[in-house]
């Protein structure tokens, strides 16, 4: 990779890092576990700029990385890292609002896939096209993983304004 | 479902400072990119030596042999069923010659024996 490559991808690297950070964090729920999906997206971005500047939008190359990589990452739980003990820096849950956590909790209960196309198509805001070339599936498969992702959201949020908002 | 949006923003409004060096990605994709090349170079390298064994060097050695003679690249056919012309023939002995041809000989019920002089050639399906 020459020099130019070089400073064009740490410019574009720097730019998206953190749009790439919280998508990461919405979908698999830890900052530490985002920071390693961005980075492990990232180093595959940089074997891959060469040929992605000629043919290929790094925007959509990056979101079926990171999402390939969460998925991945979901799929063998025993890669995971395990902490011993809860850190007592972090904000107890009383302290978070009440919204927050409940939305969190029924995120987390979501299949990956489903979690992953709630998160791709209303937070990252790409279109059923592009949500499908990130998860390598059919649109109709996206709109019917997105119905039942909205269906066991309503069905898990207790508050019934919220639900009734999502709807 | 605006209103989704708004609360995945407000799940990450206690977002943690985020690490800025890139040196570390930029090191690992270096190193991926090595492997990468080793690897592909690698698998170039053994598909050169599997094409020279298996084509090139019976080839070269056929230059110095007899003009006219076959050259078994790789693997050959085993021996198939003769047929001398319609008649199948049924091998009561047979002796292997030089230069692909086989020495069969034919016994019939009588007793008498006819020696036929034959090449292998493929059975007709």
């Amino acid at each position: 990779m020459t020099e130019a490559d070089e400073s064009a991808f740490r410019a574009y690297a720097v730019a998206r890092r953190p749009a790439l950070r919280r998508t990461a964090y919405l979908m698999c729920g830890d900052w530490h576990q985002a920071d390693d999906l961005v980075q492990t997206t990232l180093t595959k971005l940089f074997v891959a700029w060469k040929r992605l500047r000629s043919d290929e939008q790094p925007d959509a190359y990056v979101r079926r990385i990171l999402t390939r990589c969460y998925l991945d990452e979901r799929r063998r739980p025993w890669r995971r890292e395990a902490p011993f003990e809860v850190l007592e820096d972090q904000a107890a849950p009383e302290q978070l609002g009440v919204e927050h956590l409940e939305l969190r909790d029924a995120l987390d209960r979501l299949p990956a896939r489903q979690r992953a196309t709630v998160v791709l198509r209303f937070w990252a805001d790409a279109s059923v096209i592009e949500t499908a070339e990130a998860l390598g599936c059919s649109e109709g498969t996206v709109k019917s993983q997105t119905a039942r992702a909205l269906s066991t959201l309503r069905s898990l949020l207790a508050d019934p304004v919220l639900a009734e908002e999502m709807s | 479902m605006t209103d989704l949006n708004e609360r995945f923003a407000r799940m990450i409004e206690d977002e943690p400072a985020a690490p800025q060096n890139l040196d570390g990605i930029v090191a690992g994709g270096r190193r991926a990119l090595r492997r990468r090349t080793t690897v592909t170079a690698v698998a170039g390298a053994l598909g050169t030596a599997a094409i020279a064994t298996a084509v090139a060097v019976p080839v070269a050695a056929s230059a110095h042999s007899t003009p006219g003679a076959s050259v078994a690249l790789a693997a050959s056919a085993s021996p198939s069923p003769t047929h001398i012309g319609k008649e199948c023939v049924k091998w009561h002995k047979a002796k292997h010659r030089k230069g692909g041809e086989y020495l069969v000989v034919k016994r019939t019920k009588h007793g008498a024996e006819t020696i036929y002089t034959c090449r292998v050639v493929k059975p007709k399906s």
